[in-house]
């Protein structure tokens, strides 16, 4: 039989294993747990970076569509959102994001898939203010409703490649099934299928209320046209801007702006994105009133030139001349700036289809220095 | 008294104890310094990575500025052009419009970096249309150097000028370069 001493001496040693076991294994532990946090935070700091890169490529890379896989990021869902002019991306529920007050980026403001969509266009107003950027996913899917059989073809061709597919009866609409997809958005140019209180398609009813959109589009007699945007609010449609946004733009194929409306998110990412585009205007056009002067003053300094006289015409007597109309635009971008429905920027549209018509004039004469 | 002393077998005991605790926290201290340099290594990497992703991001932002490139019309603008006029108005004021405009706007759009245009041919020209120094004022208002890496950035273009007598547009060449501060 062991004496007292040896048995303390034993139970002791166990003792002191066990807890130095334990702080042996806690501390190990620690750090296991530690290294698992920053290197999730590091991962999704690495992801926003890459996204970062990516949008620089995508956005510049005019007219280009990308698909880009990212199958071992689908669980993350990766959230856009942009207020007072900063467009705010990244990782839901980590502290890893991105924010860029500079470039126009139109998402859904939740995206969860194994592959990302990226496209740009120009957004020429008249000659090209930035590109934005419109971004999207595989499981993110658009039904469009439009009486315009036109803009339906050019609808369908241009957003080759992404989930979307075309209504030709308010049935089909009715019938519309969300499948397995993250979100659902429904674009309405006829302003009959989505209304304030309307109900939902019965397939879409039982769904969140985030992952249903709507978004719907009218023309007017003057071809001005508006957006008004919806959101899914139990089993009926809710609008989310009580007055319709005004669509700026020139061009009729295409169109940077009203793609912009289709893919923003809602009426906030709308407004603060396309303000955006409108305070870049502003400086893309002092740069043209100074190529403006450069011009005007190369034709004054030479009337040798036989063609002087009539390019010259261009940039400051006919009507509509260079000159009056790009200081017209200049002019009205801080009145649209301070509109947060975009009416008044409307009458940017003088100054820059102005300067349209007077640069297709002199492009035409062969011999004169276009200002675009 | 001796039988209150510790035995040789015990003293022989502790003596082992501590020094296994003591080539245990050595090894655990060995352990933590490699970490340290394993992870200040790849902490510097990461930054001479994103220093270079900047690099380049500035790069094709500015080569594909509005402000800058060479337009066609509604057809799509000329690849690595950058037209003249536009130029000599961005850099030719007192302040270039990009050091006008800094604070407001196109220090988000070019972050701490200097941008030149160099045209070696026909005749050689520079232009410095941005330059922005990451610097510190000390307590006294001196000014030191802020920075410890510059990653230049260079790329070939065509500068296109159309202000000419003979209506033919001319086409020099050139490069731009982009510095960005660490």
């Amino acid at each position: 039989m062991l004496n007292r001493k040896a048995q303390v001496e034993i139970t002791f040693n166990w003792v002191y294993i066990l807890i130095a076991g334990a702080v042996i294994l806690l501390f190990f532990v620690g750090i296991a747990v530690k290294e698992k946090a920053s290197a999730q935070q590091s991962l999704g700091q690495d992801l926003v970076n890459t996204m970062d890169s990516i949008f620089t490529g995508a956005g510049v890379s005019e007219k280009t569509k990308n698909f880009i896989d990212i199958g071992g990021l689908a669980e993350y869902t990766l959230y856009f959102n942009c207020q007072d002019g900063i467009t705010q991306y990244g990782l839901k529920d980590t502290s890893a994001r991105s924010e860029n007050n500079i470039d126009a980026i139109f998402a859904p403001s939740e995206l969860k898939a194994p592959q990302l969509i990226t496209w740009s266009l120009p957004y020429l107003l008249p000659y090209k203010v930035m590109d934005f950027l419109y971004i999207s996913s595989s499981n993110t899917r658009y039904y469009l409703y439009s009486n315009n059989q036109k803009f339906v073809n050019e609808f369908m061709n241009a957003t080759a490649g992404f989930n979307r597919d075309y209504l030709l009866t308010p049935e089909q609409y009715n019938q519309i099934d969300p499948q397995k997809n993250f979100h659902t958005r429904i674009i309405d140019f006829t302003g009959q299928l989505i209304k304030q209180n309307a109900p939902l398609p019965s397939k879409l009813r039982s769904l969140d209320d985030s992952a249903i959109s709507g978004l719907v589009i009218e023309e007017n007699q003057a071809k001005e046209k508006k957006v008004t945007y919806y959101q899914k609010q139990g089993l009926v449609w809710k609008k989310q801007n009580l007055k319709p946004l005004s669509i700026i733009s020139l061009s009729n194929e295409r169109d940077a702006a009203l793609y912009a409306a289709i893919f923003a998110a809602n009426d906030q990412m709308y407004q603060c994105t396309m303000k955006k585009a409108f305070k870049r205007l502003g400086y893309v056009t002092s740069v043209y009133q100074g190529k403006t002067q450069s011009i005007t003053s190369f034709y004054q300094t030479h009337p040798e030139l036989q063609f002087t006289k009539s390019c010259l015409s261009y940039y400051k007597d006919s009507s509509p001349n260079i000159q009056t109309s790009i200081e017209s635009l200049h002019n009205t971008i801080p009145t649209c700036l301070q509109d947060p429905t975009f009416s008044l920027c409307q009458a940017m549209l003088d100054g820059a289809s102005g300067i349209q018509i007077a640069n297709t004039y002199l492009a035409e004469q062969g011999d004169c220095v276009p200002l675009y | 008294m001796a039988k209150h002393l510790p035995s040789k077998k015990a003293q022989l005991h502790i003596t082992e104890t501590i020094a296994v605790l003591f080539i245990f926290f050595i090894l655990v201290v060995f352990g933590i310094v490699f970490y340290a340099r394993y992870q200040q290594t790849s902490l510097q990497e990461k930054k001479e990575e994103l220093l270079a992703s900047r690099a380049m991001d500035i790069t094709l932002k500015t080569l594909f500025l509005p402000e800058l490139m060479c337009t066609r019309g509604e057809a799509e603008a000329e690849d690595n052009c950058i037209d003249k006029p536009k130029l000599d108005f961005l850099a030719n004021s007192e302040k270039s419009f990009f050091q006008e405009n800094l604070g407001d706007y196109y220090f988000s759009v070019f972050g701490y970096s200097n941008i030149s245009i160099i045209q070696t041919y026909p005749e050689p020209q520079q232009w410095t249309i941005y330059t922005k120094e990451k610097i510190k004022v000390a307590e006294n208002g001196t000014i030191t150097k802020d920075w410890t890496r510059k990653e230049p950035t260079f790329f070939v273009i065509t500068l296109k000028d159309q202000l000419r007598i003979d209506t033919l547009p001319q086409y020099s060449y050139g490069y731009i370069t982009i510095e960005v501060y660490s």
